[in-house]
């Protein structure tokens, strides 16, 4: 529950080794590498016309593989499946074999290949699409026994094809009939809703001719100036169209042959761009004209053998371990107990704490799990999550994050098998089917002690938030700002914690109800005169005082209502449960085996559905929760993270130097 | 005095409110609870949709961390489904008094109206946040959170309309 100390290390070498200090570093992964401060000695390093030559092929070749992997994706005739698209493959390997990825795949060759068949898939596609246009208009002309190159008539007369709406047929022969005389119509075919024809007529008159067919909007049609009749070419031109098809299938038969190629192609893209990485990294250093400066952030636990390593890189170099100054800014390391390190991810999510800050990793390990447990709430869905989780996280290929995320929800499991114990909610089973000493542990039934469980949740909200109030008056204590702990913070507890404890005792009879409502007014106005302390005049102290006062009460009641959405959502489960159990019921007696088997098909999909979709909710509404309301009233983030530098891959799993690559060469 | 006693005596014994029995208006109650929710998250999953198939066409790989973005308008649905069944388990709807059945209508309306346009409202939100999925990917959660505070209030409509079922049911 804190923030690990980091130790400042300088390394001054010169800069014929700077590629080694690099290499030292990347494969050590345990420095985090940060921008050097430009002073009169040192200039920022500036890369150099061959390093910005490697970065820019580096950055190619990336691009290359990416159009590899665009084409084979299109091409695969598996696609991938839902969970597949939510969980990539990973390639544990060492960084040896990492190192050597290029070796992988033979980059310019394949690019090439691939160049070639992508160039021929589109001329192949814009050649089929053509004959197929030339196909169809084609049909329209089977009928026509005449050389195509003889359709353009003498001099005598011309001739003209044309296409129009049966509907209008009537009406174009008329007006041509009016309008151009030395016309004849031969009708070629009628198909669908168009009439095909062929119009004879006086060439001088042609001006005319198209008059009348531009009015009624008859299509004029060409086709190929060739010696084929119009059905002889269509047959042509479906040879041709079979030809394209069996040379693509042929093509697609070698682009299946290069599919093997899409694991050390992603690889590969990794190494690419961690090479790039290690060139870019090096516009942080510092530079003279011989040496280049490196200033980083070491944990605690890895100084000793990271200087080790790094002073054996080459004798030209110095390097120093220091504590941080105070016009430093260390980067933010978390330490957090084994446990309770998953929920870093959700912390990270809303931003990494204030170098000053509290890490809330704890508080929120336990206070995100027994919100989702709410959530959820139910001692079957629990149970069945729980497991479920376990198994992917166990067999599935994931990464450290997805790993850590699925061990956040299965604590929430865990915590929603007590509370769906203690609601007496087992798969939506109604309370009074259940067996009576599972009734009898069911001591927050939501439906028929509503208020109770909306009460139990606003008190664990008021709990969370005020642990949030109590870490920041800690952290205005030890900053100096005792007023504003005292004041602040201080009422706050006296208003919620000392008032509520003496309605507790008037309650039971311990202190006469009037001492509570003496105390509540005390507080109330204390608050109203020391809350507006910032403004200069009394009146104005007193206005503000009365505002703050407003808006702290209504504050943290509107806020600690907000938690009784942990009700609402875990109800929600339950019913949804128990609609499913009635609909399930209802099948059962319709035929003596399908309604069973029916009945066993709606519960299992029903159920799922049911977890699936509250699942949702229980993530997000507790994490709300605790960046909203928990996080509200204290946490500062704005911590630049420890990030040390190595390899960084989303594919790539680094396994110790010892071991074999399960990517296919 | 008298008079006002001798109304309110009378609207309890009424057996129908307006032409329509206790049953009647609590079932028109727990229809137009879900009517409002799940139209509502039909037009806001259908916001969001019309961002995520565009994305979805430069990029199916995006389909994973999309899809909570597409489902939670779904959420008011449920809560209006929720409402609805609950009337049924809450009341003994053919003993149900006029005056009864009609309370339990105007305690449904927080979820019919709240969660419509919560809904309707998450969806352009999440619309929004579609787009922070297509650039960084990473920042998957952080998209979530932010329509998931437009679903509050239908949140706390659910909420209320629990309340006043329990304080009619008495």
């Amino acid at each position: 529950m804190a923030i690990e100390p980091v130790t400042k290390i300088t390394v001054i070498a010169h800069n014929t080794v700077e590629d080694d200090l690099v290499e030292a570093m990347y494969r050590l992964g345990t420095v985090h590498v940060d921008i050097v401060e430009v002073d009169d000695l040192l200039d920022a390093k500036k890369l150099s016309e061959s390093e910005n030559h490697e970065a820019r092929g580096y950055s190619f070749a990336i691009v290359q593989i990416e159009f590899i992997l665009g084409f084979l994706r299109r091409h695969a005739t598996e696609k991938p499946g839902f969970l597949k698209t939510m969980i990539r493959d990973k390639y544990p390997m060492t960084l040896d074999d990492f190192a050597n990825a290029e070796q992988l795949v033979d980059l310019d060759r394949l690019y090439h290949e691939v160049s070639d068949y992508e160039r021929r898939f589109v001329n192949m596609k814009a050649r089929k699409a053509k004959l197929e246009a030339e196909r169809d208009e084609l049909q329209y002309w089977a009928d026509l026994v005449i050389p195509m190159e003889e359709l353009h008539g003498e001099h005598l007369f011309a001739l003209k094809l044309v296409r129009i709406l049966e509907t209008d047929f009537d009406a174009v022969t008329a007006e041509l009939e009016s309008e151009v005389p030395e016309s004849s119509v031969e009708v070629v075919s009628r198909r669908t809703l168009w009439v095909s024809c062929l119009i004879i007529y006086y060439p001088p008159l042609e001006e005319e001719l198209m008059a009348v067919l531009a009015r009624q909007k008859a299509e004029i049609v060409t086709l190929p100036d060739i010696e084929d009749e119009p059905e002889e070419r269509r047959e042509h031109v479906e040879r041709e169209i079979a030809s394209i098809d069996r040379r693509r299938e042929d093509l697609e038969e070698k682009v299946q042959g290069q599919m093997h190629l899409v694991s050390s192609l992603e690889v590969l893209r990794e190494y690419m761009v961690n090479e790039r990485r290690k060139i870019e990294i090096t516009t942080s250093f510092g530079a003279t004209q011989s040496t280049v400066a490196v200033e980083g952030w070491l944990a605690e636990d890895s100084v000793p053998f990271t200087a080790d390593r790094l002073s054996a890189v080459a004798e030209e170099l110095a390097l120093e371990v220091s504590e941080p100054a105070d016009e430093d800014k260390p980067p933010v390391k978390l330490k957090n107990p084994g446990w309770a390190r998953p929920f870093e991810l959700l912390v990270k999510m809303y931003g990494t704490p204030n170098r000053s800050e509290y890490d809330p990793t704890v508080v929120m390990a336990v206070s995100f799990s027994l919100f989702f447990g709410f959530c959820i709430g139910d001692f079957g869905y629990g149970l069945c999550l729980l497991v479920a989780l376990y198994l992917l996280r166990r067999f599935l290929p994931l990464g450290d994050g997805a790993k850590d995320f699925m061990t956040c929800l299965m604590y929430g499991s865990v915590f929603a098998i007590v509370i769906g114990a203690l609601t007496g909610s087992y798969f939506g089973i109604e309370t009074d089917k259940l067996p009576l000493f599972l009734q009898k542990i069911g001591v927050l039934d939501p439906l028929n002690r509503t208020l109770l469980v909306m009460g139990v949740c606003i008190g664990i909200g008021f709990v969370h938030m005020l642990i949030g109030t109590g870490a920041e008056m800690h952290d205005n204590w030890k900053t100096g700002d005792k007023s504003a702990a005292l004041i602040d913070q201080g009422l706050i507890f006296l208003l919620f914690v000392g008032v509520g404890i003496g309605a507790v005792l008037a309650f039971v009879g311990l202190i006469p109800g009037t001492v509570v409502v003496w105390m509540l007014l005390a507080v109330i106005i204390a608050m109203i005169l020391l809350l507006g302390r910032s403004s200069k005049s009394i009146p104005g102290k007193l206005v503000n005082g009365l505002y703050e006062t407003y808006g702290t009460v209504v504050g943290y009641i509107s806020d600690a209502i907000s938690y009784v959405r942990l009700f609402a959502l875990g109800l929600a489960t339950f019913i949804i449960g128990m609609v499913i159990n009635i609909m399930a019921g209802l099948v059962q007696g319709i035929a003596p085996v399908i309604g069973i088997v029916l009945m066993l098909v709606i519960l299992l999909v029903g159920h799922t559905f049911n977890v699936a979709i509250n699942l949702l909710g229980a993530f997000v509404h507790p994490l709300r929760l605790e960046f909203v309301e928990f996080f509200g009233k204290f946490y500062d983030d704005g911590g630049a993270e420890f990030k040390p530098f190595g390899v960084e891959s989303k594919v790539v799993m680094i396994k110790e130097p010892e071991g074999t690559t399960d990517v296919p060469s | 005095m008298f008079g006002a006693l001798q109304g309110a005596v009378n609207v309890a014994k009424a057996v129908t409110w307006g032409g329509l029995t206790g049953y009647q208006w609590a079932i028109l109650g727990a229809a137009l609870a879900f009517i409002g929710g799940g139209m509502g998250s039909a037009v806001g999953i259908t916001y969001v949709n019309h961002v995520a198939s565009g994305i979805l066409v430069e990029d199916p790989d995006k389909f994973g961390p999309l899809l909570p973005l597409i489902a939670i308008p779904g959420t008011q649905g449920v809560y209006g489904l929720i409402t609805g069944i609950l009337v049924p388990i809450f009341f003994d709807l053919p003993k149900l008094p006029a005056y009864q059945g009609l309370l339990v209508f105007f305690a449904c309306l927080p979820v019919a109206f709240v969660c419509f346009l919560s809904a309707v409202y998450q969806g352009l939100s999440s619309a929004s946040a579609s787009g922070m999925v297509a650039r960084r990917t990473e920042e998957a959660g952080k998209a979530l959170i932010l329509p998931a505070l437009v679903e509050t209030y239908a949140v706390f409509a659910l909420i209320l309309t629990i309340y006043l079922f329990t304080q009619i049911k008495g």
